[in-house]
């Protein structure tokens, strides 16, 4: 096989590593419970919001850093991060034309339409923008059918009853060390209601960008489907060049009540840093889904292509009976990134399903691991889970790892688990050859066959971008 | 394995048993050429002392129960077994050269006293000059560390280039009630040179209940082009506990198979390291553990592919009973060298009851891309269906059932190269869990 060509195809640089010089307002570096109170006194929040955090730092501080991933990097400095960084602007915006034109444009070359007369897809987006919402469209069309979308800090000011009831009923700040930072210092991100029997009619997005430097980015989402309603929201992640590391560790709750469903879906681009492994983000995400109620379902497609590490499982705890989790991921690892992704199914409920399909792309240098639990508890009935983790290897420098994770404690549950570890075979290469197919497009065409079951879960609006970043994060890796 | 690099904050005095065994042992040896190593091996364990379910190679199974456990090293004169009282483990129509080892103690009368020609069976205590603790295991994981520290006898099996021993060996490691609360350390070594073939049958039994510990330890060195098939059949006491390390390290485009039976023992570990070092070889690595009551069985294995071309085939299978748990780990790495590879791994497990659980782990760490590597695991109940077609052609309830638990063990018991022992081992499944034949 050429490996000049698959060497091109994996060497495509990072497209969004620009740099938007804006104003913005940042805490000193460093945390402690008065960064803490700044935090919570710049977002004008409420006193038990304060509270919560404060907790959370407490715990925090008697809680040590996870080293079980397989993932190597060198010891992060919590005081050298700078936890809160907003753009300057006006206090109360009333409407796009006053957000700072800087901000939009930076959005603009990120294709991402926040102008609502451009939105001609049809998608609701809040952007976040280093620690702070900027702008949520299509907001009037939502309250029409009840929905909530707004960035998390209104949702506490004008919602303060839901966002007690349900922040940290998912993911309690106590559940691993960077979930409780992220409940101590997390500044802004997405909150989302769906009333009952309501199908929200657009799809909902959030897109994060980190733009300032030596910054973490903490951002929470919270998406509560009630009864009989459903929801598809997606995600999107981007970030300058750096050669520093960036920290991000966002957290994710998702309920869903009776006969409710969301479908959540992310494209994870940050920034990977360069061939050399320098700079990139540091993606330590904590995604967490409640099937609360019965016959509900929560399902997490996951395209994964950037960030130096990415330590990161998205889960569904399976308690109303009859409920269905599903875990799509793509994760493709080049250069130095190094990945340790999965996710965990925990059945409680009756008659539970669970459907875990897991493609991993190694290229170049590259570590990239499957890390899965599934936990059948006693109760859990009739429960089935089909998991299937394939991994492509690109070259011979990198690796692929599979670490499933299996405990059952009930006889009549039905557990299967499949992986396989495979190469671009030269003979494939060499039958689209024949055919007049130049090896590159023979490369772009399999690797597409082999994501194919995970592209085809993605929400239409994501499912283009995402074939664009499978070609870009594999130039120059196939060999 | 991982399992050294931690220690726990254990107060000394909280094993007291152990180092009074450790002394016990080394006064025991005397000046073996042994010392150096059983030495360095009690340094080793100080480090690391008992692991905690808070390593990860030991996340499933807590070893508290051995730590608080006070048990003394086993008598060093055991009272006269006779043929009457081993005859239970005998293998029938095995015709086999039997090695047994009362209490992990050498019985000289039971033992075969036959030459068999190009086999050289040493003995630790005799004086041997055998390279025992080759493969290193002491290295490498707390219980083997211990184990060879407190060795004072062994069995080691040599077999000289191009020798074919048709019949096979029978080690059979028994413990009478003399051996109750006690800790044994078995050890067996075979070394196998080029183009040498030999079978060898470990038999980990007791002949009454009691409650011990046993820390097998066994090395297989396989040479270029040798056939080493092995294989244990634990069947002790359900108050027993047993924690195994087995290291084989195979040359090129040889053959070896080892196969774990496990039905005995309150609580069994069993570390198993395939090191492959041979291109062109063929490894093969079979389990079946059957479990009933609060038995807990956990096989934790690791094949490491280091050169290219090798095939290496793992089937672990568990039938699990009332409220009994298994654990199965499995590691399949594969270097950067060894490309070619075709590593294959399955783990299936049938649980019989509404209170029995599994927890399986397979895993596959890969750093070569020209390799095919697969593995699965399944997880279910006895098939209604398949239940049902039995049913409807007249065969009853239990004769159904023991049919479905043979035809599931089979996949397993039909790569048993030895017959004899393969009858012996489905006798053994029927008997424990009452089913027809």
């Amino acid at each position: 096989m050429s490996s000049d060509v698959l060497e091109d195809f994996t060497s495509q640089e990072y497209k969004y590593g620009f740099y938007t010089d804006i104003e913005a307002e940042s805490a000193p570096p460093g945390l402690s419970p008065d960064i803490i109170r700044f935090i919570s006194m710049k977002k004008n929040e409420p006193e038990w919001m304060l509270e919560l955090r404060l907790k959370a730092y407490d715990r925090w501080c008697t809680m040590k850093e996870p080293h079980w991933a397989f993932v190597n990097y060198p010891p992060i400095d919590y005081q050298s991060i700078i936890y809160y960084s907003a753009p300057k602007k006006n206090p109360e915006l009333k409407s796009l034309d006053e957000v700072d034109p800087e901000l939009l444009k930076t959005y603009e070359k990120l294709g991402i339409p926040l102008h609502e007369q451009k939105a001609l897809s049809g998608v609701a987006v809040d952007a976040v923008f280093d620690s702070v919402s900027v702008v949520t469209t299509f907001k009037k069309q939502l309250e029409e059918v009840g929905v909530i979308f707004c960035s998390m800090s209104e949702a506490i000011q004008n919602h303060p009853e839901l966002v007690k009831k349900y922040l940290g009923s998912v993911v309690p700040h106590s559940d691993n060390f960077y979930t409780a930072l992220n409940a101590a210092v997390f500044t802004d991100g997405s909150f989302c209601y769906i009333p009952k029997g309501v199908r929200c009619p657009l799809e909902l997005s959030t897109y994060f960008r980190i733009n300032a430097a030596k910054t973490g980015q903490f951002e929470r989402t919270l998406i509560i489907a009630d009864e009989g309603s459903y929801v598809s929201y997606m995600e999107g992640c981007t970030a300058p060049m750096r050669d520093e590391n960036q920290l991000h560790a966002a957290v994710v709750e998702l309920v869903a009540m009776d006969n409710a469903q969301i479908k959540y879906s992310t494209i994870q681009n940050w920034y990977p840093g360069d061939k050399e492994g320098v700079g990139g983000i540091y993606n330590f995400v904590t995604k967490r889904g409640l099937c609360a109620g019965k016959n509900s379902k929560i399902s997490w497609t996951q395209i994964e292509t950037g960030s130096s590490i990415t330590w990161k499982y998205p889960s569904c705890i399976l308690k109303g009976d009859n409920s269905v989790g599903e875990f799509y991921s793509v994760a493709i690892t080049n250069n130095k990134q190094q990945a340790d992704t999965g996710t965990k199914m925990v059945h409680i409920g009756k008659n539970t399903k669970s459907t875990i399909v897991s493609k991993g792309i190694s290229a170049g240098r590259s570590q990239n691991a499957y890390r899965g639990l599934v936990k059948i508890m006693k109760g859990a009935d009739g429960a089935r889970n089909f998991s299937q983790c394939d991994s492509m290897l690109m070259g011979d420098q990198c690796g692929a790892h599979t670490f499933p994770y299996i405990e059952v404690k009930n006889p009549t549950a039905t557990v299967e688990h499949e992986a396989s570890t495979s190469k671009i075979g030269e003979d494939q290469i060499f039958y689209c050859n024949q055919r007049g197919i130049a090896t590159e497009d023979a490369v772009s065409m399999i690797v597409h066959g082999f994501c194919k079951e995970v592209l085809i879960e993605l929400a239409m609006e994501f499912a283009v971008e995402a074939r664009r970043l499978l070609e870009i994060s594999l130039e120059g890796s196939v060999g | 394995m991982a399992a050294v690099v931690k220690t726990k904050n254990a107060e000394p005095l909280a094993h007291e048993w152990v180092q009074k065994a450790l002394d016990a042992a080394k006064a025991r040896r005397g000046t073996s050429a042994f010392n150096a190593i059983a030495d360095e091996s009690r340094a080793i364990w100080q480090k690391v002392l008992f692991p905690t379910p808070r390593l990860e190679a030991w996340k499933y199974t807590d070893t508290d129960l051995i730590a608080k456990g006070d048990f003394c090293l086993a008598k060093e004169r055991a009272a006269s077994v006779t043929v009457q009282d081993i005859a239970p483990f005998v293998i029938p129509d095995l015709s086999a050269y039997l090695i047994v080892f009362v209490n992990g103690v050498y019985c000289e009368p039971l033992s075969n006293k036959e030459k068999v020609t190009g086999v050289s069976v040493e003995r630790l205590a005799a004086g041997s000059a055998a390279t025992f603790g080759m493969l290193g295991q002491h290295k490498d994981e707390s219980f083997a560390a211990l184990s060879t520290a407190l060795t004072t006898d062994a069995v080691s099996l040599e077999v000289s280039r191009g020798a074919v021993v048709t019949r096979p060996f029978h080690v059979i490691n028994v413990v009478t009630p003399e051996g109750a609360s006690s800790v044994i350390a078995p050890r067996l070594l075979i070394k196998a040179h080029e183009q040498s073939q030999v079978t060898v049958i470990e038999s980990c039994v007791s002949t009454q209940s009691t409650k011990y510990l046993s820390l097998p330890v066994v090395e297989i060195s396989a040479g270029d082009a040798s056939i080493v098939d092995y294989y244990k059949f634990q069947d002790e006491s359900r108050e027993a506990y047993h924690v195994s390390s087995m290291t084989v390290e195979q040359g090129r485009g040889g053959s070896v198979s080892a196969h774990i039976f496990s039905f005995g023992g309150a609580l069994v570990r069993n570390n198993v390291n395939n090191l492959l070092k041979g291109s062109g070889a063929m490894s093969v690595l079979n389990g079946l553990s059957v479990l009933s009551g609060t038995q807990h069985v956990d096989n934790t294995t690791l094949i490491h592919h280091i050169e290219p071309t090798i095939e290496s085939r793992e089937h672990f299978k568990g039938i699990y009973a009332d409220e009994s748990r298994g654990v199965f780990s499995g590691t399949i790495t594969v270097d950067q060298l060894a490309q070619k590879t075709n590593a294959f791994q399955s783990n299936q497990a049938l649980l019989l009851s509404p209170s029995a659980s599994i927890e399986t782990r397979p895993q596959l760490m890969i750093w070569a891309d020209d390799v095919k590597c697969t593995h699965g695991a399944t997880v279910g109940q006895l098939d209604d269906d398949a239940m049902f077609y039995l049913r409807s052609r007249g065969v009853g309830r239990e004769e159904a059932r023991g049919f479905l638990i043979h035809a599931f063990a089979s996949e397993v018991l039909t790569s048993c190269k030895v017959e004899p022992l393969r009858q012996y081992v489905e006798a053994a499944i029927s008997k424990k869990l009452g089913v027809a034949a």
